[in-house]
């Protein structure tokens, strides 16, 4: 290549040229300065020591909730998605009652933050659309009587997907305490 | 060398303060590419570059008021889009994504390409995340070793060691590229010489 002088090098990596933003992020970023122009100043959260403290022990009890596995129902009765063993009911009504669960601790949570990363608002935008899609289907199947294999898998996905949404809102309730 | 800040109208700084959209969007305008640049440079990522473009700009909206004017705007700037840059390489997310600290061997790339400029961008977008941040620091933000260690929480000495080595990377890379680029072109296989006698032309 070229001579291999660090001073060249130098030269050439400034002059590499300015890389101009997507057009569409423009949008996007004013919008956010907007949000963020009309939002309580962040300090003075910074100085709210007593509630901060608060928030974060219930967001880590949130986080708690989450790593607890329902009693009365195996791990393995959670994640398995190829031809699941059938549930007892004692199981099916864990897994109901450990999606009521994720809903509580959900409510727990700070409500997100007007401004976050783009691809955070996506990836919660995406898994409430899942959660909307399985409870459409959770009422289709039962009002058109379904088997109860279709059900259970139904509940499963919703467990799997609440308890995503919950990290990633507990992730940025997390990013919102400092 | 130190990549030329960009300027812009105190008044405009003012009436950003002052929640003015206008103010807003000139402030974009003015800084957008500057801090896109850094973000794709030091990231090598278009998807993460957007996110610290975004971020950068909430964090000036945010912090506007604690801008008194004693540095430069851009430096400021810069420095807030350089925190959120090193912000972004620590996330636990990209952290799965990127080796941060190691050189590993790579095989020597094949391209044919001239461009000088196009393959220098790619021997960047090879480095490993933390040595590609110091390169770019160093080299065109112009930020000494005491202060990227600062901002890094390392020490000046990880700073050179990072910058040497991702030289040495940088022009094996680009020693190896023009060692291909530089062979003379041969004749494709298979193919007969020109010979209008033959028809072959």
């Amino acid at each position: 290549m070229r001579p291999g002088t660090e001073d060249l090098l130098t030269r050439e990596l400034a002059a590499l040229p300015e890389i101009a933003p997507p057009p569409a992020a423009k949008t996007r970023v004013l919008a956010a300065m907007r949000r963020a122009a009309v939002e309580p100043p962040r300090r003075d959260l910074t100085h709210l020591a007593l509630p901060a403290m608060a928030l974060a022990a219930a967001a880590a009890v949130a986080a708690v909730l989450v790593l607890w596995q329902p009693r009365g129902v195996s791990e393995g009765a959670l994640t398995a998605n190829e031809n699941p063993a059938p549930l007892s009911f004692e199981e099916y009504a864990a897994l109901v009652a450990r999606s009521a669960e994720l809903e509580r601790a959900l409510d727990t949570l700070p409500a997100p933050r007007a401004v976050m990363r783009a691809s955070t608002a996506g990836t919660i935008a995406r898994l409430e659309d899942r959660i909307a899609e399985i409870d459409q289907a959770l009422l289709f199947t039962t009002a058109a009587g379904a088997e109860s294999g279709q059900r259970e898998e139904l509940w499963r996905d919703r467990v799997e997907v609440m308890n995503a949404l919950v990290q990633v809102r507990y992730a940025n309730s997390q990013a919102f305490i400092y | 060398m130190t990549r030329p800040l960009p300027q812009i109208d105190p008044s405009v700084l003012a009436r950003a303060r002052d929640g003015d959209s206008g103010a807003h969007a000139e402030l974009y305008a003015a800084f957008a590419p500057f801090v896109y640049t850094l973000a794709r440079r030091m990231l090598a990522s278009t998807a993460s570059a957007e996110d610290v473009l975004q971020e950068t700009f909430v964090d000036i909206i945010r912090k506007i008021s604690t801008f008194r004017g004693e540095a430069e705007l851009g430096l400021w700037v810069r420095r807030i889009a350089v925190n959120q840059c090193l912000m972004h390489l620590r996330s636990a997310w990209s952290m799965r994504r990127v080796d941060t600290e190691h050189f590993d061997a790579e095989p020597c790339p094949v391209t044919t390409s001239a461009d000088e400029r196009i393959e220098l961008e790619r021997a960047l977008e090879t480095l490993p995340a933390t040595a590609r941040a110091v390169v770019w620091l160093h080299d065109v933000e112009g930020l000494t070793h005491r202060e990227i260690a600062k901002l890094m929480g390392r020490t000046a000495s990880f700073s050179k060691s990072q910058l040497a080595r991702a030289h040495e990377r940088l022009r094996a890379f680009l020693d190896c590229t023009h060692e291909v680029g530089d062979e003379p072109e041969q004749e494709p296989e298979g193919e007969l010489p020109c010979d209008p006698a033959l028809k072959t032309c």
